[in-house]
């Protein structure tokens, strides 16, 4: 389906915010994703994007620009149109106490985790490997500890700093070494872990099990499908 | 109102237009996005008579003008299939083929064995030509003798429709189709997606852990028209068409060669309503070209003027 681009905001060189007109009457869980299909012919697959805020009549996309896709998206006018398919994936619905709960993410990770951060009473770690995100923490007014590498106090990757928390799960989303540095930890200390995890994905609607992922089982789990946000102690990590 | 029935076999589709094996997944997720009554119908991902868990990832890889896959034909097995699966499949009015993948003769034989007990679906698709199982289900496509002792006598154990998927990459791909035509099967599938690879060239490896992979998307349609248009001459039963469609104009291309109909499969995963909406636009360009008949338009392209 196709909906409308109403404001589109750059918070750092690369990272921009897209708002688009929401026509389908649903509500979006934590976790749920949109893809979306540019018009660039060596690009035929959809992209997958977090719904970073959902109003009734409003989405939101956190958008880094790292290939031609994210470009195109970067370049789109109020007005254009963008050919959408949402929601995808399965959102968030465990009973769980976010009081006693550790965020965290690492890079555009943060958009997938931003849904979860109301009110004030949270604990949230981010790592900003090269210090682009701080107006993404300001626009949302998140309360963090804010990692980076070059100017800020705490020096370092976002797994450094999990034992200054005192928590019972973990839900975190970013690069997968640090998705699988939290897994030794939620296992070395008994903690509940959801991983929010990505594969490159063709379909996103569960046809074709591009976006397969092994479990410690030994089987496969479709992402699109059961995911993004799986039980982050089961995942292994390839 | 404009016949755009097609027969294969002793199943009838109301559209000539069908959703590929491993881009329609079980069929189910289909109906999220297309209206089940207004396609012809799907094939389901592969079933091979254990649970196979599939290859590592990578699995996907995009390249200019369409996509490698490696999938592995993740499954659980037949079993299971008929327990879970299939209870979800039968409500559907349109034709439902089983694509099955055997590794040797004893599990073809066993597939249908299990499967013919049970109801709810049109036939199968027996499927020698998937590029990411090396050894075990493409060596039948790569070598008549192999294919010849896997397909004899199969059609006897069954009354439905029986087609066959070939792969493009292989020559005896067509004398295979004969073979399966003087067998008594109804139909062939053609073509599976090019085997292919990629290379990672920072870590000077392999994109894919099993090497090579299946190339499928606009880029091959040209290649798939040419095979399934000499595939038309080759063999007498019908040839479902596949390669790269994204849009009516591709559909027309394969059947104007003589493709009885077509199947789906890359522009599935890019529009998911993608069957329902080009069967729309099928009827539609028959209505305004006053074509009363599909029949009028499959194998129409003179070859010589």
């Amino acid at each position: 389906m196709n909906e409308k681009v109403l404001e589109k905001i750059f918070l750092s060189k690369n990272i921009f915010l897209l708002k688009i007109s929401k026509s389908k009457d649903c509500k979006i869980l934590p976790g749920q994703f949109a893809s979306i299909k540019t018009p660039l012919k060596d690009k035929i697959l959809r992209r997958p994007f977090t719904v970073v805020k959902d109003s009734q009549k409003k989405l939101t996309f956190l958008i880094k620009v790292v290939g031609d896709s994210t470009e195109y998206i970067s370049n789109l006018k109020k007005g254009d149109l963008v050919d959408i398919i949402y929601p995808l994936g399965k959102g968030f619905e465990e009973k769980t106490d976010f009081k006693r709960t550790l965020f965290i993410a690492g890079g555009i990770g943060i958009a997938a985790i931003i849904p979860f951060l109301r009110g004030k009473d949270y604990s949230f770690i981010f790592g900003d490997k090269e210090g682009e995100y701080e107006n993404v923490l300001k626009y949302f007014s998140l309360k963090a500890l804010y990692c980076h590498e070059k100017k800020n106090k705490f020096k370092g990757f976002a797994t450094d700093f999990i034992n200054r928390f005192d928590f019972d799960i973990m839900i975190g989303c970013g690069p997968k070494n640090m998705l699988k540095t939290l897994k030794d930890y939620a296992q070395k200390n008994g903690k509940k872990y959801f991983a929010i995890y990505e594969e490159v994905m063709a379909c996103g609607v569960g046809l074709c099990n591009g976006c397969s992922v092994k479990t410690q089982n030994g089987d496969y789990i479709k992402i699109c499908k059961e995911g993004p946000i799986l039980n982050g102690n089961l995942i292994d990590y390839e | 109102m404009n016949n755009t029935k097609i027969k294969i076999g002793k199943t009838t589709l109301n559209f000539p237009i069908l959703g590929s094996s491993g881009c329609s997944g079980w069929g189910v997720e289909l109906q999220d996005f297309n209206d089940m009554d207004f396609i012809g119908g799907f094939v389901t991902k592969s079933i091979t008579l254990k649970n196979k868990i599939g290859n590592k990832q990578p699995r996907i890889k995009e390249v200019y003008g369409g996509l490698l896959n490696s999938i592995g034909l993740e499954n659980n097995g037949v079993h299971y299939f008929v327990e879970k699966i299939l209870p979800k499949m039968k409500k559907f009015k349109c034709a439902k083929f089983l694509n099955l993948a055997p590794f040797s003769r004893e599990d073809l034989l066993s597939l249908i064995d299990i499967l013919d007990k049970e109801k709810g679906f049109d036939g199968y698709e027996i499927n020698i030509s998937c590029p990411n199982i090396t050894k075990q289900n493409l060596n039948f496509n790569s070598n008549l003798l192999e294919a010849k002792k896997l397909l004899k006598g199969v059609r006897r154990l069954t009354e439905k429709t029986l087609l066959l998927k070939l792969s493009p990459s292989f020559v005896e791909s067509f004398e295979i189709a004969k073979f399966a035509e003087m067998e008594g099967f109804d139909g062939i599938s053609f073509t599976n997606t090019y085997i292919a690879t990629a290379v990672d060239v920072e870590n000077r490896k392999f994109v894919f852990d099993n090497i090579q992979a299946g190339f499928s998307g606009p880029a091959i349609k040209p290649l798939s028209l040419f095979n399934v248009y000499k595939m038309t001459k080759f063999v007498k039963i019908p040839v479902i068409g596949i390669g790269g469609i994204l849009n009516l104009n591709d559909v027309l291309e394969y059947l104007m060669v003589g493709a009885v109909g077509v199947q789906i499969g890359t522009g599935l995963l890019i529009q998911p309503n993608i069957l329902e909406k080009l069967s729309r636009e099928l009827q539609d360009y028959m209505v305004k070209e006053n074509i009363g008949d599909i029949g009028k338009i499959i194998g129409c392209v003179k070859e010589s003027l």
